[in-house]
């Protein structure tokens, strides 16, 4: 009778091991589902919920200061500030009133555009402009930046348009009086105005690109103006402007025409002469629901964040249109306030007025605005003259949109890959011809553990003797090597001849075994002697080694990586095809023999026949290996993405780019969702491998 | 006729191809073998160059009258220029290197005065010495220095005991009574103290003066003099004339010193010692979690699967695990351990000091775990073999007795296994030990300011970033420069991951071996 304390011990521990197998199974899961659950939100459709409501203010000016939207009005010569309840749910209406700012009595308030900083325009009774800074609102000596005189434009009934420059130098005021559009000038410090010398049929003038670009347009024409209001470029459109737009950036213009087609322009630097690009052109068949309408009366506001790379198209329908500013594609609509009179954007947040109320729309799944195109098809980013492929994580300023093309790094890990390829499968071939067909046994043995041996070398030391000694040295007698590469062809013939000759005589005892070895070792002294002589030929006619370099000193890199990265991965194709060939069965290969086939034609015909999808399998898993390697790539290429073909061009591989863009990251952020969208790639490619890999192995097993 | 001609053509023609395929097959694994014994050997060389000392040597170069030629460097008087150099060459090779270079006339001697400095901050100086001074009086005994240095080591103790023993209780209590000052007696007792602390501070000034007023004047390049303060001298010797045994010491020297300090600030010096304190602690931690886990698995698979479609999976699932690029493992660990369990941790119970992470920041225990996937395979397909050659027999037996299936694993085949299971750890820590790129995203620093084990409570900081011998390679590449010395520190580096990873490799090899000649090939 077994003991009830055994028995229950066994059923523990048995419960315990499945657990523990069941685990395997359950981590696998969650590395699979964390990775792509990550990556996923690259799929979902950005979008914009409703969060707050709030019955109308009067006020028609909002600025997002903090984590909240402010309005600003004026009212019985006192400046009212409100707060839209940003932290509870219901509508708080806070209300400042600062009426200390000034000793007149303001009447009228305008907003003033500006890249940075909370700017208003507030005119009083004795006909001068203050501008506000309002984003210190609460601040006791909150006061004016500046007065200005205005008493020579009719500011109230003109229906101004101010915008202060990004290096808050001028303030740009635009006014459509009665005789066209005038547009001033202010200088902010020196307090002098200049009435800017454009034609007055324009209906409006934008500053770009810090102010060193105007673009001024009419009803069918955009105008490019420089500094100096020289004009420098037109561009016509076959039907009337509706709307035009300049993106954060100052770098990149939308203008939405009647037809419901938005263009996207870029400035483009050519030799130092500025001029607008054509990007793209996107029909919105969505704008021109209902026809008689023109379509300038129904845009209220467009708008744009880099963050993402969205830009936002509102209409008095009651329309919210999310539009990818980089690739132009319509990703989603939504229905919102129906007349709506204005709106404003700041850090995901959405507020569209009209006469009764206020809606804040908050942002949702944004990293949907990495679409397979951003990620994969060539894009007409800003500043390019024409379309390619751009991985770019880091954007030069805040306001640009970050690059995330995924092209680039797929081809630099095809590359380093093939590279590598190219030495690693001659060479693995090779030897594990030798060790497994030709070689005794008793050489096998040796031969075999220490190549293997080459596998347990950390690939970082591999990487680092690559860049500290092969490098200086490939670029020091890189022309030897070069044609050291184009005579060793012969070497090997002549010592396969020696080889064969080494046969015929009758050599003594001791030397009969080492043939092989002798014709080995006469090959490396020729190779030895012939690179000696063509070292000192090389250095003697150029004298000074480093001139011809700068002339062919691009391929290093390529011979670099595909000789590290190559012999990185060539224990692991080695030690697979040996043991393919080994594995083979010997009554497959006495079956040819016995037919009169010799040992070549056994070999050719028949062993690696049937080792063939093995053999396959392994350089297939070396290719896997490549591809996932980090170190190497990481510590010889330049890492540059440069997304083309050319073997000897720099390259940046996926592995490298996470180890390089990873740390720097923030949990959440849209490069974060990519680099695990790379890192999907990466497994899913692992994965494909792996899996036929195992099939054709299986397939072998199964035939023999 | 053709019977007696064609067998030799036949043979003839064969041969050729023959001796061409073997003589390819032959030179590529030659090639292969000849790169793993370069990379052997560099890695040697370069390496042990650190410890070895150098031969220093006296460069003067001769500049012709005019001076044109190198007009960015300091000439003196008679037209010639000297420096001191470090080298592993000879003089002539020396020589021929900078005439190579520089294409002007020198000379390379190498007397056998010449001394080499480190000082306390990692400083390294060649130069002749001129003499040791002690305020006025002076000497030019080079033995001297060796007291003067006993001297001021006993001064310095002496300041470090007046200040411990001391400075540092009369500061502390004046700190107590200024806090709660409320009597005229706490008044009394603080002048008395300040009086105290007065009287103790002069005597640390007066040691200060002595320590400071022995130094020694050195000559370094361009015949300019240097004054070096004994109390700043890490050590100096004299390369040109070290005895054998001299050598032997210096090198055991700067083999401590590579491996019980810590990098120095330049680079160039010092020793790897916290890499390596931090890549012991990481797989350590990685083995304790990945040993138990992969060998219960490997029972699971080997012992109590049933040959049905999940098994399957799980082989499949591990396979594919061995495939995954070590990186990919980089980002699961950083999103789910670090961001994820790390998060939760903080925000459970370290919510006061957030926003700034305790656990929720790469660190050691994430690097461990992280690794401990990564290795997993390794550990389960290595037990899984251990189990294997178990033969059937010693599992029978002890069934037939009356042990329960889980006695008979416990006391018949895991002892026997064990073995296998030692194999995989083994491989496992190899593993980890050369692994950098996952290690770089969970928490493995080129620098680290302190150990993840000190004498502060909990002593054991497993969230603490920690530095990691593959990672300070992988650094080291980057910031190389031509110095020799800067980068002989990278080979030694090097060099101990080496003989690391293959010390474990060849371990794991013949404990595999003796496992096999036990039970035979099964």
């Amino acid at each position: 009778m077994i003991k009830r304390s055994r028995v229950i011990k066994d059923k523990i521990f048995s419960h315990c091991v499945r657990f523990f197998g069941f685990l395997v199974l359950i981590t696998f899961a969650t590395i699979i589902l964390h990775i792509f659950y990550n990556a996923a939100p690259v799929l979902f459709t950005p979008s914009f919920e409703p969060n707050l409501k709030s019955s109308s203010m009067r006020a028609n000016i909002f600025k997002r200061i903090g984590n909240e939207w402010l309005s600003f009005d004026v009212n019985e010569c006192r400046i009212y500030v409100s707060r839209l309840g940003a932290n509870d749910k219901k509508t708080e209406q806070d209300q400042y009133v600062v009426n200390n700012v000034s000793k007149h009595c303001p009447i009228q308030i305008f907003d003033v555009n500006s890249n940075n900083g909370h700017f208003v325009a507030v005119l009083d009774d004795t006909n001068y402009l203050s501008i506000f800074d309002v984003g210190e609102y609460h601040k006791v000596s909150f006061k004016p930046l500046l007065r200005l005189d205005a008493t020579s434009h009719d500011l109230m009934s003109s229906n101004p348009k101010l915008s202060i420059s990004s290096d808050q130098q001028q303030l740009i005021i635009s006014l459509n009086s009665s005789d066209g559009l005038v547009v001033e000038s202010f200088h902010l410090t020196t307090h002098q105005s200049v009435s800017l010398p454009i034609a007055t049929s324009h209906k409006g003038l934008l500053p770009m690109f810090s102010d060193s670009i105007f673009v001024g347009y009419d009803s069918h024409t955009i105008y490019v103006y420089d500094r100096s209001v020289r004009r420098i470029q037109s561009i016509d459109f076959e039907r009337q402007i509706a709307f035009v737009y300049v993106m954060r950036s100052g770098r990149e213009l939308i203008v939405l025409d009647e037809s419901g087609h938005l263009h996207k322009y870029s400035i483009v630097n050519q030799a130092g002469q500025f001029s607008l690009f054509f990007n793209y052109r996107v029909e919105l068949d969505v704008l021109l629901t209902s026809m008689p309408e023109p379509l300038a009366s129904k845009i209220v506001g467009l708008h744009d964040e880099s963050q993402h790379g969205t830009l936002l198209l509102v209409t008095n329908q009651g329309n919210l249109h999310l539009i990818n500013a980089v690739s132009g594609q319509h990703l989603n609509s939504h229905d919102v306030l129906t007349n709506a009179q204005y709106s404003y954007y700041a850090n995901n947040s959405l507020l569209i007025v009209n006469n009764q109320t206020i809606f804040e729309y908050i942002a949702s799944n944004m990293q949907g605005m990495l679409t397979f195109d951003i990620l994969f098809h060539k894009q007409s980013y800003a500043g390019y003259t024409e379309e390619s492929y751009v991985w770019q994580s880091a954007a030069s300023s805040n306001q640009q949109i970050a690059k995330y093309s995924l092209v680039p790094l797929i081809i630099g890990s095809l590359k380093a890959s093939f590279l590598a390829l190219l030495v690693a499968v001659p060479l693995s071939f090779g030897s594990a011809v030798y060790t497994a067909y030709f070689a005794p046994s008793r050489v096998r043995n040796i031969i075999k553990p220490c190549i293997e041996m080459l596998e347990a070398f950390p690939s970082v030391v591999i990487g680092f003797i690559a860049v500290v000694w092969l490098l200086p040295m490939t670029n020091f007698n890189l022309a030897a090597i070069l044609l050291l590469l184009m005579v060793s062809p012969a070497l090997i013939f002549v010592t396969a001849f020696l080889h064969m000759h080494l046969h015929r005589f009758s050599l003594p005892k001791s030397l009969e075994r080492m043939r092989l070895l002798i014709a080995v070792g006469i090959f490396f002294l020729f190779l030895t002697v012939v690179f000696q002589v063509i070292v000192i030929a090389t250095h003697a006619i150029t004298q000074n080694q480093y001139e011809v370099l700068a002339d062919i000193a691009l391929p290093k890199t390529a011979i670099i990586v595909a000789v590290a990265l190559g012999l990185a991965i060539t224990p692991t194709i080695y030690t697979l095809i040996d043991d393919a060939l080994y594995e083979v069965p010997d009554g497959v290969k006495q079956a040819s023999f016995a037919l009169g086939a010799n040992d070549v034609q056994t070999l050719v015909h028949v062993v690696l026949m049937v080792a063939l999808p093995s053999i396959i399998s392994a350089i297939m898993l070396g290719f896997g290996r490549a591809f996932g390697e980090t170190m190497i790539v990481l510590m010889i290429t330049g890492n540059t993405p440069i997304p083309e073909w050319d073997l000897f061009a720099g390259l940046r591989t996926l592995t490298a780019n996470i180890t390089i863009e990873m740390p720097t990251a923030q949990l959440d952020s849209n490069l974060y969702h990519v680099l695990f969208v790379t890192a999907a790639l990466l497994f899913a490619f692992t994965f494909i491998i792996n899996t036929i890999a195992s099939f054709l192995k299986r397939r072998i097993r199964r035939v023999y | 006729m053709i019977s007696t001609y064609f067998p030799r053509l036949w043979l003839h023609r064969v041969s050729l191809t023959q001796s061409f395929l073997v003589v390819l097959g032959s030179l590529s694994a030659a090639f292969l073998l000849l790169s793993l014994l370069t990379m052997i050997v560099l890695v040697t060389i370069f390496g042990a160059r650190h410890f070895l000392p150098m031969n220093a040597y006296q460069v003067v170069h001769q500049f012709d009258t005019q001076g044109v030629l190198f007009k960015q460097l300091e000439q003196t008087s008679d037209g010639s220029q000297s420096r001191f150099i470090l080298s592993y060459d000879t003089a002539e090779r020396v020589q021929a290197q900078i005439e190579k270079q520089s294409q002007v006339h020198t000379r390379v001697t190498s007397p056998a005065g010449l001394m080499v400095i480190t000082t306390n901050n990692g400083e390294q100086m060649v130069g002749t010495f001129v003499s040791l001074r002690y305020g006025e009086t002076s000497s030019q005994q080079i033995e001297q220095i060796k007291r003067a240095q006993n001297m001021t080591q006993q001064l310095l103790a002496n300041r470090l005991d007046i200040q411990v023993n001391r400075l540092v209780p009369l500061h502390k209590e004046i700190h107590q009574i200024s806090i709660q000052r409320n009597e005229i007696n706490d008044l009394q007792r603080l002048e008395q103290l300040k009086l105290q602390v007065n009287y103790w501070q002069s005597h640390v000034d007066v040691i200060s003066d002595q320590i400071n007023q022995y130094t020694i004047v050195v000559e370094i390049d361009n015949q300019q003099q240097i004054e070096i303060k004994v109390s700043d001298l890490k050590y100096f010797y004299q390369p040109n004339q070290l005895s054998k045994r001299e050598k032997f010491l210096h090198v055991v020297k700067r083999l401590t010193e590579f491996i019980t300090q810590k990098p120095n600030q330049s680079g160039d010096g010092g020793g790897v010692f916290p890499a390596l304190f931090g890549t012991f602690l990481m797989v350590i931690f990685m083995a304790i979690a990945v040993t138990p886990f992969g060998a219960i698995v490997a029972i699971y698979l080997h012992e109590y699967a049933p040959q049905n479609k999940i098994t399957s999976i799980i082989r499949v699932c591990i396979s594919n695990m061995a495939a995954v690029p070590s990186v990919v493992y980089g980002v699961f660990g950083l999103g789910f351990f670090v961001y994820g369990l790390g998060g939760s941790i903080d925000s459970l119970f370290f919510s006061d000091s957030l926003p700034a992470p305790t656990f929720g920041a790469p660190g050691l225990l994430w690097a461990s775990l992280t690794m401990g996937l990564l290795t997993l395979p390794v550990v389960i397909v290595s037990t899984e073999e251990g189990l294997s050659r178990v033969p059937d027999s010693l599992r029978l037996g002890p069934l037939a007795l009356g042990a329960t299936k889980y006695e008979t694993i416990r006391k018949v085949v895991l002892p026997i296994a064990s073995p296998g299971i030692l194999t995989g750890v083994i491989l496992a820590i190899a593993r980890a030990a050369g692994e950098v790129a996952p290690l770089m995203l969970v928490g493995a620093v080129k620098y680290a300011p302190t150990l993840p084990i000190d004498g502060q409570f909990p002593f054991v900081h497993l969230e603490r970033q920690f530095m990691h011998l593959g990672v300070f390679i992988y650094d080291g590449a980057f910031s190389y420069s031509s110095d020799s010395s800067a980068s002989s520190i990278m080979f030694a580096s090097c060099m101990l991951l080496l003989v690391i990873v293959f010390l474990l490799n060849i371990s794991a090899v013949m404990l595999r071996g003796t496992l096999r000649k036990r039970y035979g090939n099964v």
